[in-house]
């Protein structure tokens, strides 16, 4: 009764690693590994989605191997929750996600309701269960695709930094969710995450990725990971110029139902600065701000010329989104550097990144880590007062992490104002010169008088579409 | 379910008094509407149908000259005529059915195939993620420092790739989901074919024989 992997020799990046591990139900264990280094490879070759990259060994549940059974069969012993929320679901809402679950595995319809219900209530998202997935936040997504696991009554659970884009609080919720789960329905629990803190206490195991699959108990990864971030350089923070490269006074703006009220502002040119707040309060509708995509009431001014005066908002700042493959345009990692710029010196810009081997790939074949390195090195070769960085570190491990940072400290350095918006506030702290936390601004009462021309338009052309559509 | 039926008789454009016997058949079916809508709906047909009754009235007068003039304005109106018939076929259509309950309907009736009905919303869905991709990629021009045209090449290459990539890591979803197209499965909602469809199929049928034989 376990979940056994027997020598299971894959291939990831022209580098064969060999695992071999079990899993009892109700156990819980997690691979450690820098990004890139075939953790999601392992996954995808234990969940039968692809074959790619294996090549010799066994991985069984019940003496079974996983290969041989029906689809139908796998999807109720083992399942997959993804690494990216947004594209695991094929259905319009939550509920018709489930009931595509329940249909998938021949549940009598009359039965369905119910277990739909049981699920909807464990996750607590009974009151979302009708509303479009695509408006869903990340972490409400997550609890999404636990649910779906909970129909699925899958045994053994795979999961894929389920939580790396989710904020201090709901992590907490998901993981207690989880683990209720585990106890109640004695599930085996396999997962990858690179934030360790908050999942230690759970974790009986650690296996670590590399040629031979070591095994490590909670002292040890600990102890790796201290040596690991006592070997990273130590980041200077130097004192910005007295440039003044954005100022802000008075700054009113509505994110979702509540507003932020941001006082006085002088934020330097050559300044890092990082921006924190909980989930959904508005850091990232702040670049918006800045950019001229969302309403707002008070003065930004931009190298002393205020932003409503200027007509184009992008000539004066980059921005890097939270998800890198929405800003990829070219189709070779090469040319995605060399996008904009007739210069040859990518050859040792792609060694820095640590992608010279993969430089006639795609960027949307990279691991998820690789193109987010990616995705923040494109843009540092514009010369711009300032950039706009949205969650550059999500999914990397903490050398990863680091390295990014630097470069866009090095970015700094050379008289970018930096504003990174990010929930890893120790990093922040480690690099930046300035932290601005948003929940100190918060003020509750939605702000009436920002509903300019562009909203209603905005609401006018929506509603155009439902007109369009069906009802 | 009301099916596609509507599109069917859609085809019987020979007169224009059946046209107008169907016309007000389908206003019926048209309760479903808000006021708001149907007079949004009407002034658009009603634009598009004077264009057409206009092209009608003078492609008649020039191809036969010696004609009179109210065979002409005839024509421009049976012409009119039709454009309103399709308008309201086409809407009571899709004001009646969902298309994910239209697809299920014809999965289960027709049989259509699984994997072609769940991939048909699965592009149904992915849809209208793409003006937001599709600004997505001027933001990332743009903070590169690069302006390009509305209908630049630059644009199609990256929606091209993501869009069969999304394809990819959809299958993968829905294989993970248990979706297996060669095993069997239930269905959440049924559809049947009651005696009522079968009754309206009929009316349709007669209606539309008994217009083209007697009223042209």
């Amino acid at each position: 009764m376990s979940l056994q992997v027997t020598d299971c020799q894959f291939v990831c990046d022209q580098q064969t690693i060999t695992a071999s591990f079990d899993l009892k139900p109700g156990a819980t264990k997690a691979i450690y590994g820098p990004s890139g280094s075939g953790k999601s490879t392992l996954f995808r070759i234990l969940a039968g989605l692809s074959q790619e990259g294996f090549s010799s060994g066994s991985y069984t549940i019940d003496a079974q191997s996983i290969d041989d059974l029906s689809v139908k069969a796998r999807a109720t012993l083992i399942s997959l929750m993804f690494q990216n929320p947004d594209t695991q679901f094929c259905m319009h809402t939550p509920r018709e996600e489930l009931l595509f679950c329940l249909e998938n595995r021949g549940i009598a319809p009359k039965d369905m309701p119910q277990r739909v219900e049981e699920a909807l209530s464990f996750c607590d998202i009974a009151a979302l269960a009708d509303q479009p997935l695509r408006t869903l936040s990340g972490g409400q997504k997550q609890l999404v695709a636990l649910a779906c696991c909970l129909v699925m009554e899958s045994r053994y659970l795979l999961l894929d930094e389920p939580f790396a884009n989710l904020d201090h609080q709901t992590r907490k919720q998901l993981v207690q969710k989880l683990r209720q789960l585990q106890r109640t329905r004695n599930i085996g629990i396999l997962l990858i995450d690179h934030q360790l803190s908050y999942v230690t206490d759970w974790v009986e195991q650690w296996l670590l990725i590399e040629a031979q699959c070591l095994s490590l108990d909670q002292e040890g990864i600990l102890a790796l990971e201290g040596a690991i971030t006592r070997r990273l350089p130590v980041p200077s923070i130097e004192a910005p110029a007295a440039k003044e490269a954005l100022f802000i006074e008075d700054l009113h703006f509505s994110a979702g139902a509540h507003s932020i009220h941001l006082p006085t502002f002088h934020l330097p040119a050559g300044g890092l600065i990082g921006i924190t707040g909980k989930s959904g309060i508005g850091k990232s509708t702040f670049l918006k701000v800045l950019l001229h995509d969302h309403p707002y009431q008070g003065t930004v001014r931009v190298n002393q010329k205020n932003i409503a005066t200027v007509k184009q908002a992008f000539t004066h700042m980059s921005w890097i989104m939270q998800n890198p493959q929405d800003q990829f345009i070219a189709t070779t990692v090469a040319d995605e550097l060399r996008v904009g710029k007739q210069d040859s010196s990518i050859a040792s810009y792609l060694t820095q990144l640590r992608l010279e081997e993969k430089s006639r790939m795609s960027p949307f074949l990279l691991s998820q880590g690789q193109q987010r390195r990616l995705a923040v090195a494109s843009f540092l070769l514009r010369p711009v007062p300032i950039l706009l960085v949205d969650e550059p570190t999500y999914g990397q491990d903490i050398e990863q992490a680091w390295q990014i940072m630097q470069m866009l400290a090095d970015k700094a350095k050379s008289g970018t104002l930096v504003l990174i918006v990010s929930h890893d506030t120790p990093l922040l702290q480690a690099f930046c010169s300035q932290i601005i936390d948003f929940n100190l601004y918060l003020t509750e009462d939605a702000y009436e008088n920002t509903q300019p021309k562009r909203q209603a338009i905005r609401d006018f052309s929506t509603r155009i579409g439902h007109f369009f559509s069906n009802k | 379910m009301i099916l596609a039926l509507a599109l069917v008789i859609s085809f019987q454009t020979n007169s224009r008094l059946t046209l107008l016997v169907t016309i007000v058949f389908l206003v019926l079916t048209l309760k479903e509407l808000t006021i708001k809508k149907m007079v949004l709906l009407f002034g658009l047909l009603s634009l598009s149908a004077l264009g057409v009754f206009f092209t009608g009235l003078i492609f008649y007068q020039n191809q036969t000259t010696q004609d009179s003039q109210a065979q002409a304005i005839q024509y421009g109106l049976d012409m009119a005529a039709r454009v309103y018939c399709f308008g309201i076929l086409g809407t009571a259509f899709t004001a009646t059915t969902k298309i994910d309950d239209l697809i299920y309907s014809l999965q289960q009736q027709v049989a259509l195939p699984p994997v072609f009905a769940y991939g048909l919303m699965a592009a149904f869905q992915i849809a209208p993620i793409l003006p937001t991709e599709y600004k997505h990629i001027k933001q990332s021009l743009r903070s590169r420092g690069m302006t390009v045209g509305p209908f630049s090449m630059t644009f199609l290459i990256p929606l091209l790739v993501k869009s069969v990539r999304w394809s990819e890591l959809l299958a993968d979803a829905m294989t993970s989901r248990g979706f297996d197209p060669a095993a069997n499965r239930s269905y959440a909602k049924t559809f049947t074919i009651r005696h009522r469809d079968w009754l309206f199929i009929l009316c349709c049928v007669t209606v539309s024989l008994i217009g083209t034989m007697y009223l042209s």
